[in-house]
């Protein structure tokens, strides 16, 4: 929804309009993404001292509202801060989305009125709602475009396969291959595709498994001499590694880049990732 | 099964080749290949779904909630960033809910293929619109699975092919307590549904909802006070209804 001049039966402040003086409403939002989330910080800049006291004894919020335009996701964030921190997962978001900031009512204010309000307003009070805008923003806008295809085969470069001996017991890595082979005993492979089943755990789930892999495909591929490293280049996985790493400007094969590190890079800061997905499942942040 | 899809290419294909290739859409598939005369048009995906499920093949628009609770349920798992692809729904209307798509969307001209098995524009509306895209993505917006029957509100959007516009090709409909309301309003004023002036009556309602939206934000308002809303403006409608009858 992008936000035009429209009317209201009160003084909003919006910094297109003159209902409020100074009309000064910031809102500024930074997206940062990885291949799980879109990581949206957004911030409000309101001097006003109405509406300041108003969040601040808790009866009106900043609001972020996101609307993706080409599909039906449409949420309101609320927070008592300036500054919001919001994730969403990169799977609900595809092309241009917009994004407003608000200062809501979040319970009703018998006889309102704004210091600033246009002189026309006089010395009317309003009856504010909860859910009324007492103050709007220009819309910000992001592309939302994730750099993969979401129905082709991921290039991947790891199998997680079922053991056939083992009923519980260690995950074992098969570095010998084209890929690389994580096999799980029967029973923690049976748990893993239990809970692969839900899309908001396959993300965290996956990071277990693969962040230990690449870890020893790392160590790996350092211990790999210089005469043999063409021979091993054969191997997809190995190659695949290499190359990517070559690309982000990091050379695996030097000594003094820590593994842990390297696979970091590799994997975009899984533990960020991993974090913010248990956050989002059981979140913990105040809630207004 | 690896859920199919097609490629852009063959998408393309099929849409500047609408008009002249209409004779062709019907209960088969065998034409498909040949028209791509050689091009690799099929893909496999990453996504491993349960085989097809048997849709309820009939013209009747009163087979839709059953057919969009297997659909859904069947595809449960995919993101909606899956569910915007077009080539993953232009593949299943062509080749995997053919007699289906026959049945309940025959294609009488270009457009009806660009509507109906193609996506028409790249707007949210055209996922409502594609013959099987349009069931999942109503049993995702209307799933609730903390309600008895957690497919009540599906239900109720299919009964009328006026609510279905109204909250799914609207941008009034992105707001899930708005649809919420209105489903639940509708269910507990079915007669409403009977009225020969259902689709004005639902025009109005939304209209109001969206002058509501122009002071508050509907997202923020809770499903009470949209309810309460809506009561008002459902006895001002019928009021005005009433009125306008006795002075004829």
């Amino acid at each position: 929804m992008i936000i035009h001049d429209r009317s209201f039966p009160y003084p909003v402040l919006a910094p297109f309009r003159d209902d409020v003086s100074p009309n000064a409403f910031g809102f500024e939002i930074v997206v940062t993404s990885d291949a799980d989330n879109y990581y949206i910080e957004a911030r409000f800049n309101c001097s006003n001292p109405t509406l300041e006291q108003l969040v601040g004894r808790g009866a009106a919020v900043y609001a972020v509202q996101l609307e993706c335009k080409r599909n039906y996701f449409r949420t309101l964030f609320l927070s008592k801060e300036s500054i919001q921190r919001i994730v969403v997962r990169a799977s609900d978001l595809v092309g241009r989305v917009e994004a407003n900031g608000f200062i809501l009512a979040c319970e009703g204010v018998g006889a309102y009125a704004i210091e600033g309000a246009h002189s026309d307003y006089g010395d009317a009070t309003f009856a504010i709602q909860s859910g009324d805008v007492l103050a709007l923003s220009t819309t910000q806008r992001f592309d939302a475009y994730i750099d993969y295809d979401p129905l082709k085969q991921i290039s991947s470069i790891l199998t997680i396969r079922k053991s056939e001996s083992t009923d519980e017991g260690e995950m074992q890595l098969d570095t010998n291959d084209d890929r690389l082979i994580a096999t799980l005993s029967q029973r923690d492979y049976e748990r893993y595709t239990d809970l692969k089943g839900d899309p908001m755990l396959r993300p965290l789930l996956a990071n277990e498994i693969v962040v230990p892999a690449l870890l020893e495909a790392v160590h790996e591929i350092r211990s790999v001499s210089d005469e043999d490293l063409d021979g091993e280049m054969s191997k997809r996985w190995f190659r695949s590694i290499v190359k990517k790493l070559e690309s982000d400007g990091i050379d695996v094969r030097r000594p003094d880049l820590p593994a842990l590190l390297i696979v970091q890079k590799l994997l975009k800061l899984p533990l960020r990732r991993t974090l913010e997905g248990l956050i989002q499942m059981n979140p913990t942040d105040e809630k207004v | 099964m690896k859920l199919p899809f097609f490629s852009r290419t063959f998408v393309e294909k099929l849409r500047t080749g609408a008009d002249s290739n209409q004779s062709n859409y019907g209960p088969k598939t065998h034409w498909i290949a040949d028209f791509a005369g050689g091009l690799s048009y099929l893909h496999d995906s990453a996504q491993i779904v349960d085989p097809p499920p048997a849709l309820k093949i009939t013209a009747e628009a009163s087979a839709d909630p059953e057919n969009s609770r297997k659909i859904f349920q069947w595809l449960r798992n995919i993101t909606p960033a899956i569910a915007m692809e077009e080539r993953l729904w232009a593949c299943l209307s062509h080749t995997v809910f053919p007699e289906y798509m026959h049945a309940r969307w025959p294609v009488k001209d270009g457009d009806a293929i660009q509507r109906r098995y193609l996506f028409e524009g790249k707007s949210f509306a055209s996922l409502s619109r594609n013959g099987i895209a349009r069931l999942w993505w109503a049993g995702y917006l209307t799933f609730d699975e903390s309600r008895a029957n957690p497919f009540e509100l599906t239900d109720t959007l299919f009964l009328r092919q006026d609510i279905q516009v109204s909250l799914l090709e609207r941008s009034i409909g992105k707001c899930r307590n708005v649809r919420t309301c209105v489903l639940d309003f509708l269910r507990a004023n079915s007669d409403w549904l009977s009225d020969e002036k259902f689709g004005r009556r639902i025009q109005l309602l939304l209209k109001e909802l969206n002058l509501l939206g122009g002071v508050s934000l509907l997202d923020s308002l809770p499903p009470a006070a949209i309810h309460d809303h809506m009561r008002k403006v459902a006895k001002s409608l019928i009021a005005s209804a009433t009125t306008q009858s006795n002075q004829i």
